[in-house]
């Protein structure tokens, strides 16, 4: 599917059955402004505009922020959210917004992405190489998080995101996700683009093999993309 | 246990990051070293350690191991238990103390696995699983991941035939009769049912089959004989029947039965399936269990205290045989579970048989005595009851290859027994019993000239004195059944209360009222109170030990169908005018009644209204 397709059938279809919330800020009555925040941290990803703009990539009004995810957490100062391509045309219901600035949970750990509660883990489809992903059986990138999928695809790479170590399964069960089901695996390579500490992190290390063994149960061919680790 | 436990040393680097430092290109990116990730390999959560089960606990500081027991427990194979209707699993668990002493192998049915109170039960006090709430769930965990090589063995719970891969196979627990490879297990109070899997001298134990015809009177033989051969087609053409061999203890009924029951295996008077005072639910069980085969319960001889218990249980039985349907029964997730219907023949002992006309037409009564039994016939076969299962084995090979075509054969024989013991008022049971019986009496005599154990004619000549036997038999049982009727119960208790002046049925103009008044009669009628008339017979059934079969609804309602009631149109009870009054009453045709007692019923007493002469 070429780009102008995507637009088109996004223009068509804007804000299909999502939350009235979400509806509104991928609609054309919404500027979709990015603070200039957030800018930055598209640009440190080395994401461009027109990447951005393909995406719906844009700055939830703060107003909005605890409408769209449910829940207010009063430390927020701004969000910009993620919009998830549907494979199928539009966009998904389904969301992750980036905060700023992150918070701390109980044991200390830092929390920069929200999600509404209960809404699960989908893949996210970057645009720009979605019709490769889908239509041909060159290899996949499947790459450990929304931004870097996007920096891949930015590349020409076909790639696909997935949210976190663990987010490529249903919770309580060893599975692809449903969304995996889109994709030709079978005698596929899939490449493997996860965090650099997947080499130093015996959890990651673990989800990162039963990734690999779920691909392999589906006929793909996964190989780990090795990362140089920073000084 | 295998991962490094170490923290990221550096810092955390991603695609994102890699390409904005180095300014990849995608070429760069195809370029990077890849690395194969091998299957993932749980790390082992659960160990032996010094003869017990641990388990492995993650914790912040590393790894400990926590004893959830103390043995070792494996499970060699699981069991595949198939009783023809549905499957069930059980596990053979192996274990041994933490000393090292061996334990029992126990048989743990699926369902109570989880539990973890088998342990206990098959392994006693000194085996010992650690307290705590999930410990149970994990010593369950971990039995499971320490036995990796669990063998599967698929095991038939019942006898009787089974069509498996197009052929048909006779199952008793030495397995098929002319096949191997079928293991059966029907536990072990039932594991006397064995046949051979080869008859030895086939023609040779079919003559001393045979030669159990002449150890009673053909009226007890026979029916015996044909039952015994009828059984293993119950499966094919619908076996409704049951048969009750009754007579006074010491009659040696027992003996005969378990010489007749050495067709199936190997039994005597001492060893026998079956006894009435088991529980409803084994006796029902061990009824399906035993499908193709006779099902000997002995010795129904209720006592004051059991009777009413032994009753429903005769009951319940036979009436499920009749009907050949077992009771509806839910799972415990309420699901309906598959109910168990006999699936044999049962045949019950007794001093006395159970009460009620319809069990009565469900059950062949087959009346015997001690003088009935030939002492030296007896003798002689039972030195030969060893030879009866070679019998019984040659019979259902000779059956197996006819199975398929057996059911249509089996059912023009029926019609044409049934149409020949057909005779008219009789209940409709009776002649279906004889027919049920012909069936066996036919296939074992067929089998027995086919093989050469007896000539034509000897068969000819058995089957028309076998016949005539049976048929006797079933007008006794006609009789019976008849006697059982509850009306003509109805009229025998009511004349025998007017009779011993334990309730007044006084003449029709008589006013007087009176405690155990009935009602009133005259030469035309009996003019019941019906609920007085109805509560008296019961009551009076019910001290003799033998309860009124009916509700009163339904007797009034087979009273009229019989002819016997005066009533008006749809009501069973009319206003008429006794002792001097207008009364709803149950007005029975005298004429009619007394036809059906075969005798006068007896007339009112004098009214007594002068005591002047009375002298003490």
């Amino acid at each position: 599917m070429r780009y102008a397709d995507l637009s088109r059938s996004l223009a068509h279809n804007p804000g299909a059955r999502m939350n009235p919330f979400l509806s509104f800020l991928m609609s054309d009555a919404f500027p979709g402004a990015l603070h200039p925040e957030h800018c930055a941290d598209l640009r440190k990803s080395g994401l461009t505009d027109e990447t951005t703009r393909l995406q719906r990539i844009r700055s939830v009004p703060p107003a909005t922020i605890g409408r769209l995810l449910g829940f207010d957490l009063p430390s927020i100062r701004s969000a910009m959210l993620i919009p998830f391509p549907d494979p199928a045309g539009g966009f998904m219901d389904h969301i992750r917004v980036k905060i700023f600035p992150p918070v701390n949970d109980r044991d200390g750990h830092s929390i920069k992405y929200l999600q509404p509660k209960h809404s699960g883990s989908r893949l996210f489809f970057p645009l720009a190489t979605l019709g490769r992903v889908l239509a041909t059986n060159s290899p996949v990138w499947l790459v450990e998080g929304e931004k870097k999928a996007l920096a891949v695809a930015q590349l020409g790479l076909p790639a696909v995101g997935f949210c976190g170590i663990e987010g490529w399964h249903v919770g309580g069960s060893r599975q692809l996700l449903a969304d995996f089901g889109v994709l030709r695996l079978q005698d596929r390579v899939v490449e493997l683009a996860i965090d650099g500490d997947v080499d130093t992190n015996p959890n990651v290390r673990r989800a990162a093999r039963r990734l690999a063994d779920a691909l392999r149960a589906r006929g793909a061919e996964p190989r780990l993309v090795v990362l140089p680790v920073a000084a | 246990m295998n991962e490094q436990k170490s923290k990221p040393k550096g810092k955390k680097m991603g695609v994102d990051d890699h390409i904005e430092q180095t300014g990849a290109t995608a070429q760069d990116l195809e370029n990077l070293p890849r690395q194969d990730l091998s299957p993932a390999t749980e790390s082992a959560r659960y160990l032996i350690d010094k003869g017990r089960i641990c388990r492995v606990k993650k914790t912040k500081d590393g790894d400990i191991t926590e004893p959830l027991c103390n043995f070792t427990a494996r499970v060699s194979e699981e069991l595949i238990l198939d009783d023809g209707v549905e499957t069930t699993r059980a596990f053979m668990v192996q274990g041994n103390l933490e000393a090292g002493e061996g334990l029992p192998s126990v048989r743990v049915p699926a369902s109570r696995f989880s539990g973890m109170n088998w342990v206990t039960d098959g392994w006693g006090f000194r085996a010992v699983i650690r307290a705590g709430q999930v410990t149970r769930d994990y010593l369950r965990e971990g039995i499971q991941t320490l036995s990796p090589d669990v063998r599967q063995r698929q095991v038939f719970t019942h006898t009787g035939w089974r069509e498996i891969a197009g052929t048909w196979v006779f199952l008793t627990t030495s397995g098929a009769v002319g096949q191997d490879g079928f293991e059966v297990d029907l536990g072990p109070e039932l594991a006397r049912y064995r046949l051979p899997r080869q008859a030895d001298d086939p023609v040779g134990a079919l003559r001393a089959s045979l030669d159990l015809l002449r150890v009673a009177p053909l009226r007890v033989t026979a029916p015996l004989w044909a039952g015994i051969y009828r059984a293993p087609l119950a499966s094919i053409y619908p076996l409704d029947l049951s048969l009750w061999l009754e007579g006074q203890t010491g009659s040696l009924k027992s003996t005969l039965t378990a010489l007749y029951l050495s067709h199936f295996g190997d039994f005597d008077r001492t060893h026998l399936p079956g006894a009435w005072s088991s529980t409803a639910n084994q006796l029902e069980r061990r009824a399906f269990v035993l499908r193709d085969v006779v099902y000997v319960i002995d010795d129904y001889a209720p006592t004051g205290l059991d009777m009413r218990e032994m009753e429903t249980k005769a009951t319940r039985l036979l009436r499920s045989q009749g009907n050949l349907a077992g009771r509806g029964r839910l799972r415990a997730d309420l699901s309906e579970r598959p109910a168990f219907p006999p699936r044999g023949l049962i045949l019950g002992t007794g001093e006395q048989h159970p009460p009620g006309q319809s069990i009565l037409a469900r059950t062949l009564l087959i009346e015997m005595e001690r003088a009935d039994v030939n002492l030296a016939a007896l003798t002689a076969a039972q030195q030969h009851a060893t030879r009866l299962p070679h019998a019984m084995a040659g019979y259902v090979a000779w059956l197996a290859p006819q199975m398929p075509t057996l059911r249509a054969l089996l059912k023009e024989t029926f019609e044409n027994a049934r149409a020949r013991a057909e005779t008219a008022g009789e209940h409709l049971r009776v002649p279906e019993a004889l027919a049920q019986l012909w069936i066996g009496l036919h296939c074992g005599l067929q089998y027995a000239e086919d093989i050469g154990a007896c000539s034509p004619g000897e068969a000819e000549d058995l089957h028309g004195q076998c016949w005539e036997a049976m048929e006797a038999l079933g007008h006794a049982q006609a009789h019976l059944v008849e006697e059982e009727r509850p009306t003509l119960r109805f009229l025998k208790v009511l004349q025998t209360l007017a009779t011993q002046r334990r309730g007044a049925v006084r003449h029709r103009d008589d006013g007087e009222s009176e405690p155990d008044l009935l009602g009133w009669q005259d030469d035309d009628g009996l003019y019941l109170l019906p609920d007085a008339a109805f509560a008296a017979i019961a009551r009076f059934c019910r001290d003799a030990g033998t309860p009124f079969p009916t509700s009163q609804d339904r007797l009034r309602r087979d009273l009229d169908k019989e002819g016997l009631l005066e009533g008006g149109p749809g009501r069973y009870t009319k206003l008429v005018r006794v002792g001097g009054k207008v009364r709803r009453v149950l007005v029975l045709k005298r004429a009619a009644v007394e036809t059906r007692l075969g005798e006068g019923f007896p007339d009112p007493l004098p009214l007594v209204t002068d005591v002047t002469s009375y002298r003490a």
